[in-house]
């Protein structure tokens, strides 16, 4: 028998205006969003007449670089998708010792700063890289037999390398759903392995494999780094890598400003296409389908399983063998004038002692904890109204902080640009605008990461807690944010390491005026100083490497 | 507590819901009825996650509860998928609505093992939520229901995602505490067996309608309308031409048997019918045969009757519908 407490137990207090504060609280990131996003893209409009920006476009010299930057994302995504194929396959239909290693890597492209592939690429590829070298010596000559860098090829390769891991993530997870029991009624049904392909596993792969590539399109076209280092001349360059000289060297804000309008337009556009492709495919999905059966390693044939370790050797190296480049570089230096490569810290003393490296590294660590400080609390409420619906048009709201994924950081930071010619006061205080550029760079992630965090968390542990008498607030501190911590990490750590690793909006927004460990590694790599920028790099590749440790271990790697 | 739903209207897409519903203090109280004929709604209304578009829900015969968000309401629920706080150990499971009540930590934690020794989980404390089975689940989820003592506490299909000997046992555990602690239960169900062997009274739904409510015998015994007559038990629908009007009776299938010349009563009535199939089901066959009018008819029967086989079916209560 149950005894009544001698306390009265009191109806919890009402919780008040559900609706109206979350209202309050959702102007927060509207207002980062409008403010540090929005308004300065808008106010790109200033610089251009409706006669310029027909100029513009009619002009043969942006036309080509426009029809570049299409050709090169387009071979990119091609090249990128037909690497990553095989690996899909492997992945889903293969057990192997380091799978879950692989797996996790291939978040990598989304957390690995640019400026690090690009130098990763020179070490390896260059005329006086890793392979080159090791090549010289096999065939015993002086002259350098691969030459890669500065042309179309590097451009490829490099973003081959840092992209086809989208592929091999995307398509392997339809890969593995593409339903055990569809299969095995179609065998029974009498269908051939090459109509099961056809009728019941293609259909299922093709929207990932189209959303795939057009991710990977739509980082290519955006691309800077890699285009501005390896491109290595006027005679490659794309719109974003263009916009950057106009602003910065020729000053032609009306020509920088047209080609971002155009740059920026089709960019938004094939990231809501990506947005709604993805959707569509996430609810095709029936997760009541087993996943199709992993084999054994062991179980294939011979040549087939020499082909397999071959494309795994071939990967591998492709995504470690330029990080370890660089790691082993940054340790090393050169004996001598023309001396043989010796083990040195002479490289990191140079590097940290020198005063633009301390404040470089300082301002990355100041940016990116700001970025994070601005981002997780609006991306935490952007991700709660949307999900929970508490405002109006949740899907819209949705993909408008899905937005500055698709205008490239190079345009982002010319709206800033030219607002600080509209507001002198902004001018004075790039490091804050760089800030606010970051912040809204990192949110989309940010979002992303909490929309999925929240999703999961299921409603009747919220309609349990209000039943037990706690309110909207108490709801929310006492049941989701625990619940939301591992969210909450992985998305820190993105936020992060995408403003530790950003170059594209810092380099325009303050032409290295205010280095960051990023534009520390261009000059250094432009100053033909590579053990430094090795030095520098490896700090970079420690950061993001931790970055990525935490968004992996908190499951934050399944948002894309 | 008692309680009374007053011509509540709720409508999604092209659903419509519509309920009267008067519940007394310390009763207990089934809503049964088909998936998706608005029974959970109906439940989701009371605990005030669905905000009705008319009616109200008045509770003790005074207080008007309709607008008040479920947080002030004083009503515990049991989810059928426990809705057990995976972060919390077991004893603040238990221990939330008193926390968010801010009463003293010694009170908290007595009430704690005495609601533990309630749902006979002791010693179970310091236990994570994931180490829990099915069952024990459940039973913390009913304690931590219990603890900030509501007057009305809400069940919505608790024991559906158990196998059946587990929610045989949890259903008479959840009569017995109900009957010890004397709060008003509204238990959803859709099924029947359940609904019948907790309830003092069940209403029965059907398409967003309250089609009939009352005791377990009432419903089964005197059916107002076809379908409660058929989701609740077995019925048999004959048309009877001599019949005046014509029109349809029903029985159930206890309430006939092989006819024996010479063994009928007044009011009996003797049809002729034909042998389809009988089922052995241990002690008894499980028969099926066809009217003339082809209709069929299910009875049961101590020998196994052939198929083909032509005799005579005496009906003794008869009803109209």
């Amino acid at each position: 028998m149950l005894n009544y407490s001698a306390e009265k137990i009191l109806p919890a207090q009402r919780a008040g205006g559900r609706y109206s504060a979350s209202s309050i609280l959702f102007l927060f990131p509207v207002s980062v969003l409008g403010v540090f996003f929005i308004f300065p893209v808008l106010s790109i409009f200033r610089n251009i007449t409706f006669a310029g920006f027909i100029d513009t476009l009619q002009n043969p010299y942006y036309r080509s670089i426009i029809s570049f930057t299409f050709l090169q994302a387009a071979v990119s995504t091609l090249s990128a998708i037909l690497i990553g194929l095989p690996g899909a396959w492997l992945m889903s239909h293969l057990e192997f010792r380091g799978k879950r290693l692989v797996n996790s890597l291939t978040t990598l492209p989304f957390v690995l700063p640019s400026v690090l592939v690009v130098l990763g690429f020179v070490l390896c590829f260059g005329n006086s890289g890793v392979i080159n070298s090791l090549l010289m010596k096999l065939l015993n000559t002086d002259k350098t037999p691969l030459r890669i860098l500065y042309s179309f090829k590097a451009i490829i390769m490099a973003h081959t390398f840092y992209n086809f891991p989208i592929c091999l993530r995307l398509v392997s997870s339809a890969w593995s759903q593409s339903g055990k029991s569809r299969i095995e009624a179609a065998q029974i049904l009498g269908a051939g392995p090459v109509r099961i392909f056809r009728t019941v596993t293609l259909p299922v792969l093709m929207p990932a494999i189209i959303a795939a590539a057009s991710l990977i399109f739509i980082f290519c076209f955006m691309s800077f780094a890699v285009i501005l280092v390896l491109g290595g001349g006027p005679s490659f360059s794309t719109i974003e890598v263009e916009i950057y000289r106009l602003a910065r060297i020729s000053i032609d804000l009306e020509a920088a400003a047209s080609l971002a309008l155009a740059g920026a337009v089709i960019t938004a556009l094939l990231t809501y296409f990506y947005i709604k492709l993805q959707k569509k495919s996430a609810a095709g999905f029936s997760n009541d389908e087993a996943p199709i059966a992993l084999r054994k390693f062991g179980c294939l044939s011979r040549p087939a399983r020499l082909l397999m370790l071959l494309y795994l050797l071939l990967i591998s190296l492709l995504i470690i063998g330029p990080l370890l480049a660089v790691a082993i570089r940054s340790f090393q230096s050169r004996a001598g004038w023309s001396g043989g490569l010796v083990f040195s810290l002479n490289a990191y003393k140079s590097a940290f002692s020198g005063r633009i490296a301390g404040s470089a590294i300082k301002n990355s660590l100041i940016f990116a904890f700001s970025s994070v400080l601005i981002s997780i609390p609006a991306g935490i409420i952007a991700a709660y109204a949307s999900v929970r619906k508490k405002i109006r048009f949740p899907e819209f709201s949705e993909t408008m902080f899905m937005l500055p994924m698709g205008v490239s950081a190079v345009v982002i930071g010319l709206g800033y640009y030219s607002l600080s010619s509209i507001i002198p006061s902004a001018s004075e205080n790039r490091a804050v605008l760089i800030i606010f550029a970051h912040s809204v760079i990192a949110l989309p992630f940010v979002v992303r990461t909490f929309t999925t965090g929240i999703q999961r968390i299921n409603v009747s542990l919220i309609e349990a807690s209000q039943t037990l008498g706690a309110g909207f607030a108490a709801t929310f501190i006492r049941i989701e944010l625990p619940l939301l911590k591992g969210s909450i990490i992985s998305a820190a750590a993105f936020a992060f390491c995408i403003s530790a690793g950003e170059i594209n909006a810092a380099l325009i927004l303050s032409d290295g005026a205010i280095p960051t460990i990023p534009i520390a590694i261009y000059r250094l790599i432009s100053s033909y100083n590579f053990f430094g920028a090795c030095a520098m790099g490896t700090l970079l590749m420690f950061i993001c490497g931790l970055a990525f440790y935490l968004i992996d271990r908190f499951g934050g790697s399944d948002i894309f | 507590m008692s309680i009374e739903i007053k011509k509540i209207k709720f409508s999604y897409d092209d659903f419509d819901l519509e309920a009267d519903l008067d519940i007394d203090t310390g009763e207990f109280v089934s809503i049964l009825g088909p998936s998706g004929c608005g029974k959970t709604t109906l439940l989701r209304i009371i605990a005030g996650f669905n905000r009705p578009e008319s009616g109200s829900i008045i509770m003790n015969g005074k207080k008007d509860i309709t607008n008040q968000p479920s947080a002030a309401r004083n009503i515990g629920m049991v989810f059928q998928d426990y809705a057990l706080f995976p972060h919390l150990s077991v004893s603040r499971n238990i221990a939330y609505g008193l926390e968010i009540r801010k009463l003293p930590a010694r009170v908290i934690k007595d009430r704690v093992l005495e609601l533990l020794e309630l749902v006979q989980l002791k010693g179970y404390e310091k236990r994570n939520i994931h180490e829990l089975s099915g069952g024990e689940k459940q039973r913390v989820a009913l304690a931590r229901a219990l603890a900030p003592e509501p007057e009305l506490l809400l069940f919505d299909e608790p024991l559906s995602a158990l196998d059946l000997k587990l929610r045989k046992e949890l259903r008479r555990e959840i009569r017995r505490i109900q009957k010890n602690v004397g709060f008003t239960a509204i238990y959803v169900t859709h099924d029947q067996e359940e609904a019948m062997s907790i309830s003092d009274r069940i209403a029965v739904m059907n398409d967003g309608r309250v089609c009939q409510i009352g005791s377990p015998e009432q419903l089964y015994d005197e059916p107002s309308n076809i379908f409660t007559a058929g989701f609740i038990g077995t019925i048999n629908r004959i048309t009877i031409p001599s019949d005046e009007a014509g029109s349809g009776m029903m029985f159930r299938p206890e309430n006939c048997s092989l006819y024996e010349e010479g063994h009928s009563d007044e009011g009996d009535t003797i049809i002729k019918v034909k042998a389809v199939s009988s089922e052995y089901r241990g002690g008894y066959y499980s028969c099926e045969a066809v009217t003339g009018n082809n209709e069929i008819i299910r009875f049961y029967c101590g020998k196994k009757l052939d198929c083909g086989l032509s005799f005579k079916l005496k009906i003794s209560r008869l009803s109209r519908f």
